[in-house]
């Protein structure tokens, strides 16, 4: 873990209350899809956690949405700003225990930006997931231009699939709809697949059910997020394991809901 | 800027520390993760995560809350227990830290604090026990025993009768009369004491309605906290002639200063470690410096000056 200076490249709005926000600095460190960074805010006391959605070699591309204060205070900065980030920090999504089976990306809300990262690493590594991105209104959408960036820069033709709670894009309710379509409509065997996933807790425990392996991305609330405080401890399968050091992501075996 | 020919060293009791600066109880685990950051020898000395005589796993999540200038923490003591302390966390610290470490201990009962301190008096460099009756994160004890003079005593005394280190008591902020507690600690023969433990405070969540931490009530600590632990170690140092190491909210060399001056021999530094996690480095490399702009030429000759 070191501590580096970014300057913000840009910062803007890129669905309701959501931000991008393109840093400039040193990002080398990084080495999985899902770690974070720990970001120091003006006039807060502790740090903002953030998942990284890209890294590249002259910086790292963060999304977030207005939560409260902090995030706000975020929202505010210009691109030239200067930023004291922790970094990298976070286990991160292990790619090569998917064992060969078909892969689903899947990420709700502020919990897609890590798939975009993952997207990048599976399409690197050869691997052809599928994309399946959940929110709660089409005027919360965002990513998917991203995502298909990424897939035009590998030269493949995503495949991205949008559920929208209230339907007004894509599949009319959750994540967990969208796979009971493709289910039904394609045949596909979620049996014979693996989950990468990201995003609101009540998602992660559905899809828990489902008979695929996986790995998930929790969140807590966190103070120091380098695993000294003991703040965001949760019970595993396999003992306490602290969600900022040991964790983000965990093997879906390990956890208990 | 090097300062030279300033002695920052100051002494606990017979303890001499290279500094006064020693991170708390709680915000430093066992130093593993601060010890790929910088040389822990440059500390004064460490205050190692609260140990209990069983493993605790500790309170539900949430556990932390924001405030202006501090947060809110309801960790609940989780920590491997103290056999697995002693077996496998301390060995690892020593294989870097080459100091005497401070034992903070928590127990339940006044038994449990006497086989705390019983099994840390075998461990020869623990040079302080340092026994928390304030933790306000847990029921049924911590705390229970840090907010009236007699139990406070009663904790002081059975420990004292067990052990030959150095015993100093941490004492609650959340009490009427602290200096009543630090004398009724002192007359029962603790060797110094630490203070302030967090403050009890809450945050509530205005969207759930509901308070933000499960365990609702939670322990409120980082700069926001500085001037009333400042105002308790000076209150404390004004009555009680054994040493006293100033604590909450402390941030950087100005506020050791400000907290030697009301009457601190060393100082533990928090929260602040965990926004900063080189705090502790950066403050011991600026105690000189500063210490020479203020023409102070021994760190110690501060100590009390503000009275």
């Amino acid at each position: 873990m070191r501590e580096e200076y970014f300057v913000v490249k840009e910062n803007c709005m890129v669905a309701d209350r959501t931000y991008k926000m393109d840093l400039a600095g040193d990002a080398s460190g990084f080495s999985k899809p899902g770690q974070f960074v720990n970001i120091t805010v003006d006039g807060f006391f502790l740090r903002r956690p953030i998942s990284v959605a890209r890294v590249s070699e002259n910086g790292i591309s963060l999304y977030y949405k207005i939560v409260g204060g902090g995030t706000l205070r975020l929202s505010e900065l210009q691109s030239g700003d200067k930023l004291n980030v922790l970094l990298p920090l976070g286990n991160g999504f292990d790619l090569d225990k998917t064992g060969g089976r078909e892969v689903l990306l899947i990420g709700g809300g502020v919990g897609v930006p890590p798939m975009m990262g993952c997207y990048e690493e599976a399409l690197r590594i050869g691997m052809r997931p599928r994309v399946i991105l959940g929110f709660n209104k089409s005027s919360e959408v965002f990513g998917v231009d991203e995502f298909e960036k990424i897939a035009s820069k590998h030269g493949v033709k995503p495949t991205i699939h949008i559920a929208t709670v209230d339907g007004s894009l894509g599949t009319k309710g959750t994540v967990i709809d969208t796979i009971k379509e493709i289910v039904d409509e394609e045949k596909f065997d979620i049996e014979k697949s693996y989950i990468f996933a990201c995003g609101p807790k009540a998602m992660l425990k559905a899809l828990s059910q489902l008979p695929a392996k996986g790995q998930y991305s929790l969140e807590e609330r966190m103070a120091c997020g380098f695993g000294a405080c003991m703040g965001c401890t949760c019970s595993t399968r396999s003992g306490g394991k602290r969600i900022c050091k040991d964790g983000p992501v965990f093997l879906k075996e390990e956890i208990i809901w | 800027m090097v300062a030279r020919g300033i002695d920052i060293s100051t002494s606990l009791g017979n303890l001499i520390l290279d500094n006064p600066v020693i991170p708390a109880s709680g915000t430093f685990g066992f130093g593993e993760e601060f010890r790929e950051l910088y040389d822990l020898n440059i500390l004064g000395s460490i205050s190692f995560k609260g140990t209990t005589c069983e493993p605790r796993q500790g309170n539900p999540l949430p556990r932390i809350a924001e405030t202006p200038m501090g947060l809110i923490n309801s960790v609940g003591l989780q920590n491997p227990g103290v056999e697995h302390v002693i077996k496998e966390e301390l060995p690892r610290l020593f294989e870097t830290y080459r100091k005497p470490v401070i034992a903070n201990i928590s127990g339940f009962s006044i038994d449990e604090y006497v086989r705390l301190a019983e099994s840390f008096e075998k461990v020869d460099q623990v040079g302080i026990i340092e026994v928390n009756i304030s933790c306000p994160n847990v029921h049924n004890g911590g705390m229970a025993y840090g907010v009236c003079p007699e139990s406070a005593a009663e904790v002081t005394r059975a420990v004292k009768s067990v052990s030959s280190k150095p015993i100093y008591i941490k004492l609650s902020p959340n009490v009427t009369d602290i200096v009543e507690i630090a004398k009724a600690c002192e007359d029962s023969g603790a060797d110094g004491l630490s203070l302030i433990n967090t403050i009890m405070g809450m945050r509530i969540d205005i969207n759930r309605r509901k308070p933000v931490i499960a365990n609702k009530i939670g322990g409120f600590s980082g700069p926001a906290i500085f001037p009333v632990a400042l105002r308790m170690v000076y209150q404390v140092y004004e009555a009680c002639k054994i040493p006293v190491i100033g604590m909450g909210g402390i941030s950087s060399a100005r506020d050791v200063l400000e907290m030697m001056m009301a009457g601190a021999s060393a100082v533990q530094v928090g929260a602040y470690n965990l926004v900063n996690p080189w705090a502790c480095k950066e403050i011991i490399e600026n105690l000189p410096v500063l210490c020479d702009e203020l023409g102070i030429k021994d760190i110690k000759s501060i100590i009390g000056a503000a009275h």
